[in-house]
């Protein structure tokens, strides 16, 4: 069977050497010519990767290292050729078939290639900075009054209605993005996560989304703080264009 | 990019050390293209992840929570 990383442009020169290590830590990344474009491919077995991948993505150990090397071919791959990541898990019976699909999709292939043309994505995460448990809750609170409002303190926020400052922020770097899209669901649960999303960002503007990102970071001072991971391939940019 | 005081932290993927699984889930397990067809056996799959991660995430605040409350009931004890 195949495991689908990415699917790239064609190179004009011969495609690179990918030395990044196999979805299965066995296999070796190969491009398969699929019409106009590469599919980034390795040789896995259908036992691990059809019959039990749904066991095995609940197994958080397993699902760490193959996220990690899936990210690290799609990774290289990104720096090397105009890519779009496939989605984790995305496995084909055999090379004609995923070629046929490739060659389906064609068109809408093409109209994601533009969109993350010289782009990248970058996570971005805010969070309220925790005031000081001693202020925070009051010296003279009983004992469960003062576990009830700790923990209080360390649940996520992001059930709750954005304040106008988060709000400006997000429409600020919305404006400087070709787009914006939701952050993933593992981070969601984070302890004083207030909004995460992520934006395609052209390369050509990633100076404009440091200086917002530095503006808005000496206004938080001591009152939130920004992460910033990055440059990402464009995974929470190609799915709309290409189902 | 840089970092500025205590309000911005930049994680660069460069390095990949600062990087937490978390971030890498959040952008790996998010999307990416989906190509339909008979031939695509699973991708229902991610769903099931997050609920476990959850649950996961979930069970880590409990547990920090009970330590806390038994390093508290120790400390009225004193």
């Amino acid at each position: 069977m195949l495991y689908l990383y990415a699917i790239s442009q064609m190179p004009k020169a011969a495609p690179p050497n990918i030395a990044s290590e196999a979805i299965d830590g066995a296999g070796r990344v190969e491009a398969l010519l699929c019409g106009d474009y590469l599919c980034w491919v390795s040789r896995v077995s259908k036992n691990e990767f059809a019959d039990q991948l749904n066991e095995r993505m609940q197994d958080l150990e397993w699902l760490a290292t193959a996220g990690l090397r899936h990210q690290r071919v799609v990774g290289e791959l990104s720096t090397r050729l105009v890519t779009l990541p496939a989605r984790f898990g995305t496995v084909f019976l055999s090379e004609e078939s995923l070629a046929q699909h490739a060659k389906d999709r064609k068109r809408a292939l093409r109209a994601a290639f533009e969109r993350v043309a010289d782009a990248d994505e970058w996570g971005i995460k805010v969070f309220a900075i925790a005031k000081p448990m001693a202020r925070a809750v009051a010296k003279d609170a009983g004992g469960a009054d003062y576990l009830k409002r700790k923990a209080e303190l360390l649940k996520p926020r992001t059930g709750k209605k954005l304040d106008t400052e988060v709000q400006n922020f997000i429409t600020a770097l919305t404006k400087l993005a070709v787009a914006a899209s939701p952050g993933g669901k593992a981070s969601a649960g984070q302890p004083g996560l207030v909004w995460h999303g992520s934006f395609l960002i052209r390369r050509k503007d990633r100076k404009k989304l440091e200086s917002a990102l530095a503006k808005y970071a000496t206004s938080w001072k001591g009152t939130r703080r920004i992460d910033c991971s990055g440059p990402w391939p464009p995974y929470s940019f190609v799915g709309e264009h290409v189902q | 990019m840089s970092s500025n005081g205590e309000s911005i932290t930049t994680l660069s993927l460069e390095g990949e050390d600062d990087i937490s699984l978390l971030d890498i889930l959040d952008h790996v397990l998010n999307s990416g293209v989906i190509i339909h067809g008979s031939i695509v056996i699973s991708l229902a799959g991610v769903d099931l992840v997050y609920v476990g991660l959850n649950v996961i995430l979930t069970s880590v605040e409990t547990a920090l929570r009970n330590i806390n409350r038994e390093q508290a009931g120790l400390n009225h004890r004193d």
